[in-house]
């Protein structure tokens, strides 16, 4: 079976890495690398706050951190495994050890060798809940970590964790150096020593943070890649400067005035533009999706046909284009169309006329007034209002309350009370899943997730879904997660406990300099297979 | 005299005191449990209760205030919920950057100020009066968050004068100290306007005229001379709405300064630097008013000290 | 322009016909101020019926028009949504008026009463009460209403509540120190020894006293206190979306900025007319009051 895995794997990496060298014959073609006006400098629309991967709690925290650091396995574009600091992983058939066999060869840019005692450090500061680190409860599930040889490590977990090895490719899984671990927060989270393609040049705080290519990464390495090098030596750029600039103008206006290569999260209308101008660019559905949650404990939500209702009195495509200038993607099923294990449902069809019809049959036919909650951002607030607006038709009166994050954070995360007596009837929200796993996205629904456990703010019970979701978190086993998880969407789709809305996009344009501009899985920016342009 | 001073700083302490009770007070009012904000949603019981303990949330509000302060006092200002960093060395990063602004600001708005309300004043009635006139009306009615969109739109986008960020050169500061000394230069032009009419009339500009001395000279000698402490107060009870612009001149130039943070700090519920950040911003009016009210009495001794 | 003329809020047996009148004719003189007078009567007209004049509907979504520049069916062109700025800019007057006379009136009220009872009855409680006001005078009035959004999250209303609180010290100062002032004029004295009471004296004798000074103050305030709420609202703390109020409009026209001016030029300019006309008032009705200022300011 871990056999199996393992050669599936490594056909998946050889693929990628063919993929990203170009062409074949792989080091055959060795040119001088990089040149020295490889210069570009990337507009993010926030600051970073911090320069600790496990520490990072916004997409702009995330930018720069697979740059300077590696993971033990990342993962691709198209979500496949690409070994990094690890050249493979064994599991043990009950899932629950992971041996990670090490690359050897590799140093941190302070020299300290990457070996098994400094992956062992490195997992075991994840593991520690007790450090407070904001990325760090994906790595609850660790046990113990045990070194097996000089560049070996065997990772022990509580419990079954199917998406164990995605949670190891995220940004806050990046490996640092042990003596950067003793150092203690403040160092982690300002002067970075990692693996990485890029050493830190400097950071201005609110201005930029500045990269230089380490031309000794290991990644160009055909030896201590096993043959093929991660990367040819052609592929980065000499410097990466980031630049925070919070106004999506500005970042227009300095994209297209030639002071910066490539800007990210734009509006379609700005997007549009820039295309028509000639700049590149690239757009990307992510691992979030926005949700109407209806809290089925609610008498009102406990008959099924109410929430059918709802869900067919939403014109989902024309939320799309009115709020969201057609950017995002309809939902097809409650996980985004690039998640594994993502089954495309049977759209459900727009006509207020039967919802209404429903309603009349559960016997709401005189109305109905519901209190619906959401985060007060300008445009939240307007996908808010054009879902009050749709309901009004078929004569719902939806309450809506855009509150603050906190008190969101207070009064639905950590909600503790009788889960039918929430002060909302319904919820709007987003949720984006990091380990870009089903059993983080669709997992959440099931009873054992109520707030304050988990993100089921739908307050969704369902013994068969709740089977599934287990069977689907316990294993390991492709073929069995995909039965699981096919069958907890479609159970999940009729059962309507929130209404899918839209899968968020990311975009990014970018000039004639930049070429293979892509984003991860998850959202982050994606340079790895980049390079420059003369 | 010593007497005055004496009672003024012992004022200013209490106000102090005062001051910092509002905003320990408004920081904890904030909804939402401070560790959970800070940890995002999906945080586990465990790493609330650690980031509680570790930032003394479970204490009480007066021994919470008593620890705030007397690291205060001691010049540990503990580290910013946001970065992990010490909340000096997040504010200090910036602060000089702010201060940097409004001198630039404040210095070309006394020159220009002074140099229009003179204008004016001596031709009073005039056009080049009326212009006057109009350009201190307008400083003072335009929202400087606008004039500063307004600027970079011509300036850096049509006709490429200015770089679109401040970029830390004199030229890329040109226009956000501009935007933030536009109301001040509307004040101190008012203000050197009225005084230059009253100096006009007096006796002593006529008996200076009468001996043969330019107008020019006059005015020169005694309207400039006597509006030195005027200005200066000006200067001081404007720096509040100085400090106010500056949170949106910052925000609409990208400038990062003090302000900027402020906004950063509510933004990402980052509550010991924001608390820190008030704290600093309110004492700054205090003491430059302080400071200006000293001043004030050591030039003029005859006021009554009461 | 100068008046070798009686102060008219010095209360002696001061006619209040006489100074009304007074007030009149050397209102009528200040030409600007007539005429800011005016805009502002006009600019109330529109707030009353924004609904009824506007060409569209505020929430009126055309996609098919978005960001389009001003032409004869959009005077002001359109927003991202393809609403008519015009209509939006139009409506906007209604709310950045009602929160700046709202706001206003209720500091007005609010601080005249502490400013009046402390000043009247002096002690203790003056000293407590105006050690607080400087305490919350220490905040600039944008960062303390800024602090106040952040703890009652953000919204029109919060931004409102954060104005009145900002706005009252600023009456108690100017009614206390007035309090002080006529509390020993002969009148008020006099007032005293015929057994008038202290409420019937405070609001008899004393308030139509202190009463000039707060209306040239009240004006200004006004103008500051719609320039706080574009303000808070430009940074994202005050009206939110769909609402039109001005700084929101102008916050919205930053992602758009470049490529359509008409988005930021016109509600940028809607703010500066009423602003300027409630300064120029202000500064009118100053001079009209204590006419030795005429050639000050």
């Amino acid at each position: 079976m871990k056999k199996l895995l393992s050669v599936v794997l490594s056909i998946v990496m050889i693929f990628a890495l063919a993929a990203c060298g170009g062409g074949e014959g792989g080091n055959a073609s060795v040119t001088d690398g990089v040149s020295e006006n490889a210069n570009i400098t990337i507009l993010d629309y926030a600051e970073m706050s911090t320069l600790n991967p496990i520490d990072i709690g916004t997409e702009s925290d995330q930018v720069p951190v697979f740059m300077l650091y590696d993971p033990l396995v990342k993962l691709g574009a198209d979500q496949e495994y690409i070994w990094m600091l690890a050249k493979d992983c064994d599991m043990s058939d009950d899932g629950l050890e992971y041996t990670f066999h090490l690359r050897e060869g590799i140093s941190f840019s302070d020299g300290t060798p990457w070996n098994a005692d400094a992956a062992k450090a490195n997992l075991d500061m994840m593991a520690d809940q007790s450090n407070g680190f904001k990325s760090q409860f994906v790595y609850e599930c660790i046990d113990h970590v045990d070194v097996v040889d000089d560049y070996t490590v065997k990772v022990t977990l509580k419990y079954v964790s199917a998406p164990f090895l995605n949670t190891l490719a995220i940004q806050s899984a990046a490996m640092m150096s042990p003596t950067l671990i003793e150092q203690g927060k403040q160092a982690m989270a300002t002067t970075p020593i990692g693996t990485g393609q890029y050493v830190l040049n400097e950071r201005r705080v609110g201005e930029y943070v500045k990269l230089d290519l380490n031309r000794d990464w290991w990644g160009y390495d055909a030896d201590i890649c096993g043959g093929t090098p991660i990367l040819e030596k052609d592929y980065g750029f000499n410097s990466i400067t980031i630049r925070p600039v919070s106004e999506e103008s500005t970042r227009v206006a300095l994209l297209q005035s030639g002071e910066a290569d490539l800007a990210i999260s734009l509006t379609p209308n700005n997007k549009k533009m820039l295309e028509e101008s000639g700049y590149g660019v690239v757009t990307k559905q992510g691992a979030s999706m926005s949700y109407f949650y209806l809290n089925c404990q609610k008498d009102v939500f406990k008959d099924i046909r109410v929430r059918q209702a709802i869900s067919m009195a939403i014109d989902i495509d024309a939320l799309n284009e009115v709020v969201y200038g057609n950017e995002y993607t309809r939902a097809e099923s409650p996980l985004t169309s690039s998640m594994k294990f993502f089954e495309k449902q049977e759209p459900i069809e727009y006509n207020p006329e039967k919802a209404k019809k429903l309603l009349e049959e559960a016997g709401y036919g005189d109305g109905l007034t519901l209190v619906c909650w959401e985060e007060n951002d300008t445009t939240d607030i307007q996908r808010g209002e054009f879902i009050q607006q749709q309901l009004e038709q078929i004569g719902i009166t939806l309450k809506i309350y855009p509150q603050e994050g906190g008190f969101l954070t207070d009064n639905v995360n950590a909600y503790s009370g009788a889960p039918k007596d929430t002060e909302f009837d319904c919820y709007i929200r987003g949720y984006g899943a990091d380990t870009i796993d089903a059993d983080e996205m669709i997992g959440r629904f099931a009873t054992a997730q109520f707030p304050p456990l988990g993100g089921n703010y739908s307050f969704y019970s369902n013994e068969e879904f709740d089977k599934w979701i287990d069977i689907g978190g316990k294993s390991i086993d492709d073929e069995v997660r995909q039965e699981a998880y096919s069958k907890a969407q479609k159970i999940f789709w009729d059962d309507v406990p929130a209404v899918s809305l839209l899968s968020y996009a990311y975009t990014a344009a970018f000039n004639e300099h930049i070429d293979g501009v892509d984003f991860g899985c998850a959202g982050g920016l994606y340079l790895m297979n980049a390079k420059y342009v003369e | 005299m010593t007497k005055y001073i004496l009672k003024r700083v012992g004022g200013i302490i209490v106000t102090m005191f005062l001051v910092s009770i509002f905003v320990f007070m408004i920081i904890r009012l904030i909804p939402g449990e401070p560790a959970r904000l800070m940890l995002g949603d999906k945080a586990t019981p465990e790493m609330i209760e650690t980031i509680t303990k570790q930032y003394g949330l479970d204490k009480s509000y007066f021994e919470q205030y008593m620890i705030w302060m007397k690291g205060v006092l001691h010049g540990d200002f503990g580290n910013s919920q946001r970065t992990g960093m010490p909340v000096m060395y997040e504010i200090g990063l910036r602060y000089g950057k702010t201060v940097r602004l409004a001198l630039y600001a404040i210095t070309w708005s006394v020159i220009a100020g002074t140099i229009i309300g003179i204008w004016s004043g001596t031709r009073a009635g005039k056009w080049q009066d009326y212009t006057g006139i109009t350009v201190s009306v307008l400083g003072q009615a335009v929202p400087d968050f606008w004039l500063g969109m307004m600027a970079i739109m011509i300036l850096c986008v049509k006709l490429h004068l200015f770089p679109i960020i401040p970029d830390g050169t004199f030229r890329g500061m040109v226009l956000p100290a501009f935007t933030l000394g536009a109301y001040m230069m509307s004040t101190v032009a008012r203000f050197m306007r009225s005084s230059v009419i009253e100096a006009l009339k007096e006796d002593y500009t006529r008996t200076a005229r009468a001996k043969g001395l330019k107008e020019r000279t006059v005015i020169y000698k005694h309207v400039l001379r006597n509006s030195v402490i005027p200005v200066i107060t000006i200067i001081g009870m404007q720096l509040g709405v100085m400090l106010g612009g500056a949170v949106l001149v910052e925000s609409v130039f990208g400038y990062s300064g003090i302000g900027l943070l402020l906004l950063d700090s509510i933004k990402y519920r980052d509550y010991t630097t924001l608390q820190m950040l008030i704290l600093i911003i309110s004492f700054h009016v205090v003491a430059i008013n302080l400071l200006v009210d000293l001043l004030y009495a050591v030039v003029n001794p005859e006021i009554r000290y009461d | 322009m100068f008046f070798k003329k009686k102060n008219p809020m010095v209360t002696e047996e001061n006619d209040m016909d006489t100074r009304w009148s007074d007030f009149l004719r050397n209102f009528k003189k200040q030409k600007t101020a007539v005429v800011a007078f005016f805009v502002l009567v006009l600019l109330f007209f529109i707030a009353i019926f924004c609904y009824k004049i506007a060409p569209y509907g505020i929430n009126e979504y055309n996609y098919a028009e978005k960001l389009q520049g001003p032409s004869m069916a959009h005077l002001f062109g359109t927003d991202e949504f393809g609403r008519d700025l015009f209509s939006r800019v139009l409506c906007g007057t209604r709310i950045s008026l009602s929160i700046g006379f709202i706001t206003v009136t209720i500091a007005t009220v609010i601080g005249s009463v502490i400013g009046l009872f402390t000043g009247y009855y002096g002690g203790i409680l003056d000293g407590i009460t105006m050690r607080i006001l400087d305490a919350v005078y220490a905040f600039p009035g944008l960062i303390l209403a800024i602090a106040i959004v952040a703890i009652l999250g953000p919204g029109l209303a919060n931004a409102a509540i954060a104005i009145v609180i900002f706005c009252i010290p600023t009456y108690a100062r100017l009614v206390r120190s007035c309090t002080l002032q006529l509390k020993n004029s002969v009148y008020v004295r006099a007032a005293k020894c015929l057994g008038a009471s202290d409420l019937r004296i405070l609001f008899k004798h004393i308030l139509p006293g202190v009463f000039p000074d707060v209306i040239v103050q009240y004006s200004l305030s006004v103008s500051g206190s719609i320039m706080t709420t574009a303000s808070l609202s430009f940074l994202g703390m005050g009206a939110m979306s769909p609402t039109p109020e001005w700084g929101l409009l102008l916050s919205n026209s930053r992602t758009y900025f470049y490529s359509c001016w008409h988005y930021a030029v016109f509600p940028g300019l809607a703010i500066v007319i009423t602003v300027l006309c409630f300064n120029l008032l202000g500064d009118g009705l100053r001079m009209a009051l204590d006419p030795k200022l005429n050639d000050r300011a």
